[in-house]
């Protein structure tokens, strides 16, 4: 028997087949947003020391209120320029039109130096995001006054931590109601002392001589700040049990991976086994990584841990971990078993094939598509300019790698389809994610290294339905972060949790988005706050932002 | 040489009656080697040392033709017999010729007996060096062939026999230094080359011998040891798209070796090539069925895949061969441990750390198998070796994944 080719199609398909998976495009909108800005980053074409490689992280905040997603851009320096001279990190204010202005100068936003991360949260929960910014010295700490400025109060709030900072997140880990902070630190650099390339045994890459490290440079301890409420901090790290080990932190989350409401803590560290640190509802953590099954690769190799995030990827209502690694290494994903047990999915997922000739950093998980699956990102680059030049194999610049959740355990790489701009190699580093032109769609920002940003403005066509959550703070912090959003719509359940600072040195949208696909409602959505409080709404109509407040249920938008 | 002494040899032989006979026999054996003619050549020969068995050159000139043909033995008797009269030079011509014929015993007797001879010998030390490297006397041959090397400073021989010797000794560096004086003297001798980067792999220089070997392969393209050497090297430095090229390259002329096919596999692996390995890797094994690096590498592939049935299969065909392979035991225990069966996880598991108590995987995975297995203390002291095994990599050599066997030098 001979179908026609119609008929065929539907019998491949199954009868009432669900339509065609939207098609995940991105392009490039930087320029024509006016983000022009152009990172510096190190000499091009070579690198002294490990510092000029770990690059420029990235922000998404609404720092003006006017719920519309502003980028703040971190920049770098290089060994040769004079102090006082260093070009500096960049806000641009989102205008609503697709534009952005640079606000640098009148915000007072900008910062010269070695820069890394930027995390911005509500640390004094006056309504205003504030900006944390690592960096290889003294990190800052620049308080939004709500009238369109940032004032430094580092100093007061003791948030300097001297020494190489990288990776920052906002959580409440003792659940007082106010934003305590994680700082990763890398590595104990002395420039002055430092080795150089060639230099030592660890200072050699496919047998080139390049910058030393990370292996063979000692690590530093990350840090923990609780918040006293009182816009001062206390450096609670030995207090609370955390790294003793100095191992090399990069990438940093939040997120309560074993549904207890406390907030736990993922490290990824370069060369070094991860931390999953476990909150012990005390004030101090217990690192369970090791028999979490997430510390090491499955031959207990320590993977070269960069960028990290957590999402539900397998809608089973569990926070699962995405850790991006080296090239000649897979990006590892875990999926979340339940009683703080992990599964590697790296190369049952199909992420793991796909992602080993990458040098992965910015990650994380997003609806592209609004399906309700998320899909994984991840932005590339080398770290040896080197290998260019000197024909070893590997390229400088990267494409970045769009993931679509299949929905079945797997993920599928999009290639060239996901747009020109996306397959364009870029030395990138960090990758934050939000919907700043309000379409529905989430969008990539992405930091490069001496080059300029990527603005990913997605453009998938047939996405499905969509709601983003904005949580107000009554008794738990001002945006809710590490609150957990439940919602139910056609029939699926999706879990959310609210974050400040994942991925690689970013920031994302502090909105909780959720892609619905063909459902026209979420049929009830339950938010369970930091401090315990529950809140259930039913019957929420799709393609909008909605604002939930903390005991109050749906609120007027706004502050 | 060798012929101008014989000639000179032939002036000084005795006359007489059967003697005469078996002189005429040897003129007109000279006259078909100069002719070409090496079967009537060799009747003429034998007849001639059969009517008198002390003419010498009739001996030598039967015992080097019948080396020329391939008859070792047969010429040994031969060369022996014409050896005992001969003056020093034709002893060395003849050690000479016992050395490229491969009769390495008479080679080192006629080289000393000519040393005791006549020990200003021009060639003798080099000679010697040679005969002592090739039986193996590796101690004898170096200070012999430092001695000629030392004589002839600008010849690129005596440095190239020293440093492949010294290479044989096991003394990386001094080998290096000696074939890096002979690469010199004669840049364009693809064999000087492909033994100088053979010597800087066992001097860890694996850029040098990266170089080294590449040089070699321009002057000799069709030379199938330095094409695998040289991808080899490229593996264990991570540059494995060069080394994949270069050994599709070579597979497509020979698709049938074995060795170079799962090199060829090995590096699409690393590259994270997974369908490329694995079309390679079949290659290799269909080629040569029982090639163990080339099943354990597929299995392992497989097993990535979580095709649990194949990387069985492979793992366990590998034991069938070899019941010690401890990288088996480790992915065989690997793959049980993910099909939730604990006992038999364990069994390979301990199986493996006991074949190799240093391999950290093993211990780690032995680790979790125990814990869950509920063996919390077993667990607990399995982790605490793994962790007593880890310490930071001291260099690319060291956290690189190990590098596939080296191909066996020629």
């Amino acid at each position: 028997m001979t179908l026609p080719g119609p008929v065929l199609l539907a019998a491949l398909l199954g009868a009432g087949a669900a339509a065609p998976p939207a098609l995940i495009r991105f392009s490039d909108r930087a320029a024509a947003a006016g983000l022009s800005f152009r990172t510096t980053y190190g000499r091009p074409g070579k690198s002294t020391y490990i510092l000029e490689t770990t690059g420029p992280g990235a922000a998404f905040l609404d720092y003006d209120g006017d719920g519309r997603l502003d980028v703040y851009l971190v920049n770098g320096t290089t060994l040769e320029t004079p102090a006082g001279t260093a070009p500096r990190s960049a806000l641009f204010r989102n205008r609503g039109d697709g534009t952005f202005e640079d606000v640098t100068v009148r915000t007072g936003a900008g910062r010269a130096g070695w820069g890394q991360g930027a995390t911005a949260a509500d640390y004094d929960g006056d309504g205003w995001p504030d900006l944390y910014l690592t960096f290889f010295g003294e990190s800052v700490l620049l308080r939004n006054q709500g009238d369109g400025t940032f004032r430094d109060v580092t100093a007061r709030a003791g948030l300097g931590a001297p020494g190489w900072s990288t990776g920052a997140a906002w959580g409440d880990y003792d659940r007082d109601g106010d934003l305590d902070l994680y700082v990763a630190q890398y590595v104990d650099l002395d420039l002055a002392r430092a080795p150089l390339p060639g230099s030592q045994p660890n200072c050699f890459y496919a047998g080139a001589p390049v910058m030393c490290g990370p292996r063979g440079l000692p690590g530093a301890r990350d840090r923990l700040f609780r918040n006293d409420g009182d816009g001062r901090f206390t450096d609670v790290t030995e207090r609370a049990g955390i790294d003793g080990e100095r191992l090399r932190g990069l990438g940093v989350v939040f997120a309560d991976f074993d549904d207890d409401l406390w907030p736990d803590v993922l490290v990824a560290n370069d060369a070094h086994p991860n931390l999953l640190y476990r909150n012990n509802r005390d004030g101090t953590f217990t690192d369970t990584a090791f028999a979490a099954g997430v510390a090491f690769d499955e031959d207990g190799r320590e993977r070269a841990g960069m960028g990290v995030d957590a999402g539900d990827y397998d809608g089973d209502g569990r926070p699962d971990i995405v850790i991006t690694n080296f090239q000649g290494e897979p990006n590892a994903l875990y999926r979340n078993l339940g009683q703080g047990l992990f599964a590697e999915e790296t190369w049952a997922s199909g992420i793991g094939e796909a992602t080993v000739p990458y040098l992965g950093w910015g990650t994380g998980f997003a609806d592209f598509d609004n399906d309700g699956r998320l899909d994984l990102f991840f932005a590339n680059g080398h770290v040896y300019p080197e290998v260019d030049e000197r024909r070893l194999d590997e390229r400088y610049a990267q494409r970045a790698l769009v993931f679509r959740n299949a929905g079945n355990g797997r993920f599928v790489e999009l290639g060239l389809s996901a747009g020109p701009e996306v397959s364009a190699p870029r030395a990138a580093r960090a990758a934050a994610f939000g919907d700043y032109d309000d379409d529905g769609r989430v969008d990539v920002l992405v930091s490069t290294v001496n080059d300029r940003p990527l603005l990913l403005r997605n453009e998938s066509e047939g996405a499905g339905h969509w709601l983003s959550v904005r949580l107000r703070g009554r008794r738990s912090n001002r945006d809710g972060v590490g609150a957990r959003i439940a919602l139910e719509a056609g029939g699926a359940r999706q879990v959310r949790e609210v974050r400040a600072g994942n991925s690689y040195l970013s920031q994302g949208d502090a909105r909780a988005h959720f892609g619905l696909g063909p459902a026209a409602a979420a049929a009830t959505i339950e938010v369970r706050w930091p401090s315990g409080v529950v809140d259930r709404l039913t019957g929420v109509p799709t393609d909008r932002t909605i604002v939930i407040e903390e005991g109050a249920g749906l609120a007027a938008p706004g502050r | 040489m060798l012929a101008l002494l014989l000639a000179a040899w032939a002036s000084t032989a005795q006359e007489g009656g059967a003697q005469a006979q078996a002189r005429a026999h040897l003129e007109r054996a000279r006259e078909g080697l100069r002719a070409g003619a090496r079967e009537s050549a060799r009747r003429e020969l034998e007849s001639a040392v059969r009517l008198d068995p002390q003419l010498a050159e009739a001996q030598v000139r039967l015992g080097l033709l019948l080396l020329d043909l391939g008859e070792g033995e047969a010429a040994r008797a031969r060369l022996r017999a014409g050896a005992e009269t001969a003056t020093p030079p034709t002893l060395l011509g003849l050690g000479a010729a016992c050395l490229r014929g491969g009769l390495l015993e008479e080679a080192q007797e006629f080289l000393e007996r000519a040393e005791r001879l006549d020990p200003a010998l021009d060639q003798l030390d080099l000679l010697l060096g040679q005969a002592y490297a090739a039986r193996g006397m590796h101690g004898r041959a170096v200070e012999r062939l430092r001695r000629a090397a030392a004589r002839a400073p600008a010849s690129p021989q005596a440095h190239y026999l020293l440093g492949v010797t010294l290479s044989l000794q096991g003394e990386a560096a001094p080998a290096v230094a000696a074939l890096e004086r002979a690469a010199t003297l004669d840049p364009a001798n693809a064999a000087l080359h492909y033994y100088l980067g053979l010597a800087y792999l066992d001097a860890r220089r694996l850029p040098d011998a990266v170089g080294a070997l590449e040089r070699s392969a321009v002057l000799a393209p069709g030379d199938r040891n330095a094409a695998v050497n040289l991808a080899w090297a490229l593996i264990t430095l991570g540059r494995y798209q060069q080394a994949g090229e270069r050994l599709d390259a070579w597979v497509r002329e020979h698709p049938r070796d074995a060795a170079a096919l799962f090199l060829a596999g090995e590096s699409r692996r690393r590259a994270g090539d997974m369908d490329g390995a694995l079309e390679r890797l079949d290659s290799a094994l269909a080629a040569e069925p029982g090639l163990g690096d080339a099943l354990f590498a597929r299995g392992s592939v497989f097993l990535l895949r979580q095709d649990r049935a194949r990387a069985r299969a492979d793992f366990e065909r590998l034991l069938a061969a070899d019941a010690d392979h401890a990288g088996a035991h480790y992915q065989l225990g690997k793959l049980e441990l993910g099909e939730g069966r604990l006992d038999a996880a364990v069994a390979h598991l301990e199986k493996s750390v006991a074949l190799e108590p240093g391999n950290k995987a093993a211990h780690f995975q032995l680790a979790r198998a125990y814990r869950r297995q509920g063996r919390a203390e077993e667990a607990q002291r399995a982790a605490a070796r793994f962790r007593d095994l880890g310490r930071e990599p001291r260099g690319e050599a060291e956290w690189r994944a190990a590098p596939p066997p080296r191909p066996k030098a020629p």
